[in-house]
């Protein structure tokens, strides 16, 4: 009698079509799912879509996402690793092949569907088919990464669904009562139960996360490997909830190092090097000033946000813009050696209190702002920055000279113009920011512009209506949410990534008249500009005598008694 | 003559928590023998079977099937064993057949025409789902994906478990007849149903192998001794420890001799007990065994 078993291969396949057997509802529910996403995805666009219409992708969504859960749970436990009563134990099953039929179902019921559905909403939007299939496996990747892994190593954990779905959920939030637990402990001043990490929402967030990503791959993969060919449930477990929570602390990592790894990304670290920072203590902190604080055009929603400000400055005079009782500490800045026609971005500030004998009062961050085009000739320029102390640090402190230490993450940015689009066009294909079309908006009062790429749109856009004849244009407007993520790590679950643009045809407030409204679009075209980082680098500004009492943001004194006015202190300067 | 050990365990210990349920088990199934694995609920026989089949991992001290490691049982290994358990969790929603059809390619050696005869012979509904059927059909099951590929092992734990005497009596009919020449570790409380297939046993008790011998040996050494005596009878106090449950009532003294010998024994319960009228020694039943060095164990009275 032979007892050499049929090739690998096969019995893969052979364990594959039992599974199929006992699975081909869902199998055909997450096939039809992700087809019919893709297909509602192509519909909505290019603009923004309706209501109805986000709320059937939602549905869709939520029914595929679901479908897919239960796909890879009941799959993967069909032959349940942990317990000691399975049948398919005492069979000559080799692990290898059990495990290979898994993925097999990963590839041919999930990521398959997902990339050629993707492949076809691609072919229907007009993309060519390079830039598609490798947006789409990218988004078949990070969908792995983030959703079929995760699931899967549950899945081999556990011995049944409902046993998956109530681990998975006491994992995650004793996992979140930790991290509050953590955090309450390692930040009891400003940041208890936040749950925002220092990159967060700013253009390094990519490295922590990205090495969170790595952390999440390694768990998993590992888990499931451990389970399969060790069969090792209780080790397999502690692994898993140690890998999340280092997978779970990892974007909690401090800014320097994030930041010190980015400035290896510089393209041109020697545009930088004139740049020079220092405090102006000859301005004021007038509330006038603090109005133009943290001027933000960069970031994400940045008009938005410096809306939002101004109306809590008028709602809560005494606090803070973020609507703290921290009073705001106004810190009048002098830039210097700035290259024409560049933007300086400020990523991150970290501030440190000293007190005269050498002890660290305080440590915290000042706001973000931007220098938009300082091209006024000698280079400069004076913003103002919120440095937010708590209220006790300052009650405690207000009087003392004090020393202020501040370091300075920044990049420079260069734009650079797209080829113009018709004011009103149909689709165009732009070389960098994938096809974009423009309308009118129902009201009549702005002209949204929709562009969309297979993989990812330029993070940060400006656009600016001009008369096609050249000299008129309306203010410029950024469409910003800056990562300096390099391209090859650039990837998402959608990969056909929108940017949608309204540019307002007239002021809101009717202040200002804007040159181009409704009646000339025909005549007017529309400037792109991307802006892509050139340096990344950093300075360090030390002012070694520093009365927060002096700098607290107060209404210009009308009998010129203002501390501020009076106070004379010694300028800081910046060192590279 | 020593014979070959398909099963072999030695100084196994496999503790839970804090409960050792086995203490340094030692236990060999001999090539082609049926071996009768007994004990108590609890005792650890169960464990001592998935551990044997590599379902659990020894705490201490190693075993192997057909000569290799449980913890290093091949494909190939497990192509040979046969294994019908009272709480094997096969696939509930595949259909008998299409369980029997899956299991085809993993053995080379499955015999189509068998199956096709063993289906017939335990009557089984080939296009239900195995979670539709009863315990007693779940575990006919179990046996007709045990036999077709005329494994060389074949390992029962408790196959009779919850069957009523009729389906006991197909699962038997169905294992002798179509097993053919294959090793058999039967692990079951129906001692009465093993008996007559049995040709070694081994008794354990709290994970500690007590007796492990063959059914002929233990046969000829176990005897339930009933002596009437001239005089009334009463339990002596230097009983030797090889006679168990000692009993007197009137002029009878009975007692189970574990080291029974004809040639000496009416010789020895003179110098105990005075004069005897008539000495009866009849073998004894497996159950009686069963029961005999179950109650010593509990008492302490073997260890």
């Amino acid at each position: 009698m032979s007892t050499n078993p049929a090739p690998s291969r096969a019995m893969a396949w052979h364990i594959f079509r039992k599974d199929w057997k006992l699975l081909w509802p869902l199998g055909i529910a997450s096939i039809a799912g992700q087809v019919l996403l893709a297909a509602l995805r192509h519909y909505s666009e290019p603009f923004s879509a309706s209501e109805g219409l986000q709320a059937t992708c939602a549905l869709v969504t939520l029914g595929l996402v679901i479908a897919m859960v239960l796909l890879i749970v009941l799959a993967v436990q069909q032959e349940a690793i942990p317990g000691v009563d399975q049948d398919w134990l005492v069979r000559p099953i080799r692990r290898r092949d059990l495990l290979l039929a898994k993925v097999l179902m990963l590839l041919l019921l999930i990521h398959g569907p997902i990339v050629a559905a993707n492949l076809l909403r691609g072919f229907a939007d007009g993309f060519a088919f390079t830039p598609i299939l490798h947006a789409a496996l990218l988004s078949s990747y990070a969908c792995a990464l983030v959703f079929s892994l995760p699931v899967m190593a549950i899945a081999v954990l556990t011995r049944s669904v409902t046993e998956a779905i109530l681990s998975a959920l006491a994992v995650f939030f004793s996992l979140l009562l930790v991290r509050l637990l953590v955090l309450a402990i390692l930040y009891p001043f400003t940041h208890t139960f936040d749950f925002d990490h220092v990159t967060d929402d700013t253009g390094v967030a990519w490295i922590w996360q990205s090495l969170s990503m790595v952390v999440l791959l390694l768990v998993t993969v590992a888990v499931v490997l451990l389970q399969y060919f060790r069969r090792n449930t209780r080790q397999a477990r502690l692994l898993f909830i140690g890998g999340f929570l280092v997978f779970m602390f990892t974007p909690d990592l401090p800014w320097r190092p994030a930041f010190a790894i980015q400035q290896w990304f510089s393209a041109n670290p020697d545009a930088a090097r004139s740049i020079s920072i220092a405090f102006d203590p000859a301005r004021h902190a007038t509330d006038a000033a603090a109005a133009h604080a943290d001027f933000q055009l960069l970031t994400e929603d940045g008009e938005e946000k410096q809306q939002k400000k101004a109306e809590n400055r008028k709602k809560h005079k005494n606090k803070s813009a973020d609507g703290e009782d921290a009073p705001a500490i106004l810190l009048p800045l002098r830039f210097s050696g700035l290259p024409a026609g560049l933007v300086l971005h400020v990523d991150h500030t970290a501030l440190r209190l000293v007190d005269a004998v050498g002890n660290t009062l305080y440590r915290g961050t000042g706001h973000v702002f931007d220098l938009p085009f300082p091209g006024n000739g000698d280079g400069s320029a004076l913003p103002y920055q919120t440095l937010q102390i708590p209220a006790e640090v300052v009650q405690q402190a207000a009087d003392q000279t004090l020393r202020l230490e501040l370091e300075y993450s920044l990049t420079l940015l260069r734009p650079h113009a797209l080829p113009a689009l018709p004011a009103l066009s149909r689709e165009q294909r732009q070389s960098e920011a994938g096809y974009c079309a423009s309308r009118i908006d129902d009201g009549g009062a702005a002209l949204e512009v929709s562009c969309r790429a297979a993989g990812n749109v330029p993070p940060c856009i400006s656009m600016v209506l001009e008369q096609a004849a050249g000299a008129r244009r309306n203010p410029e407007k950024f469409d910003c949410a800056l990562e300096y993520t390099p391209a090859p790590l650039q990837f998402s679950v959608d990969p056909f990534e929108h940017s949608d643009t309204e540019l307002p045809l007239h002021d809101p407030s009717g202040a200002v008249h804007y040159p181009i409204d409704k009646t000339q679009l025909r005549d007017a075209q529309i400037l792109i500009s991307v802006y892509q980082p050139e340096a990344h680098f950093s300075r360090q500004l030390v002012i070694p005598q520093f009365r927060l009492r002096d700098w607290q943001a107060t209404a210009p004194s009308t009998d010129g008694g203002s501390d501020a006015a009076d106070a004379t202190p010694p300028a800081g300067t910046s060192q590279p | 003559m020593t014979t070959a050990s398909v099963v072999q365990a030695d100084d196994v210990w496999k503790s839970f928590g804090r409960i050792d349920a086995l203490q340094g088990l030692s236990l060999a199934v001999p090539e082609g023998s049926a071996y009768a694995f007994i004990g108590a609920n609890g005792a650890g026989k169960t464990t001592t079977i998935k551990l044997l089949m590599n379902m659990l991992a020894p705490s201490r001290g190693t075993a192997s099937v057909m000569g290799v490691d449980t913890r290093r049982l091949s494909p190939e290994v497990l192509a040979q064993i046969g294994y019908v358990s009272e709480n094997q969790a096969l696939p509930r929603r595949l259909g008998v057949g299409d369980y029997l059809e899956y299991l085809r390619p993993f053995y080379p050696g499955w015999d189509r025409a068998l199956e096709t005869s063993i289906c017939k012979r335990l009557q089984l509904p080939l296009k239900r789902r195995i979670g539709e059927l009863s315990h007693g059909m779940r575990i006919k099951v179990a046996l007709a994906c045990a036999l077709p590929y005329r494994p060389k092992l074949l390992i029962l734990d408790e196959p009779f478990s919850g069957l009523d005497p009729l389906v006991r009596e197909e699962f038997m009919e169905g294992l002798l007849l179509e097993a053919g020449d294959v090793t058999m570790l039967i692990s079951s409380h129906e001692l009465g149903e093993i008996e007559s297939l049995s040709t070694h046993v081994g008794f354990i008790d709290a994970g500690r192998m007590l007796i492990e011998e063959s059914m002929s040996d233990l046969g000829a050494r176990l005897r339930e001794v009933r002596i009437t005596l001239e005089h009334p009878a009463a339990v002596p106090a230097n009983l030797p420890k090889e006679w168990l449950q000692p009993r007197a009532f009137g002029n009878v003294f009975s007692f189970v001799d574990t080291r029974y010998s004809e040639n000496d024994l009416g010789e020895r319960i003179r110098a105990l007990l005075g004069p005897v009228r008539h000495i009866d020694a009849e073998p004894m039943p497996l159950r009686t065994v069963f029961t005999t060095l179950a109650r010593a164990a509990r008492d302490g009275a073997i260890q």
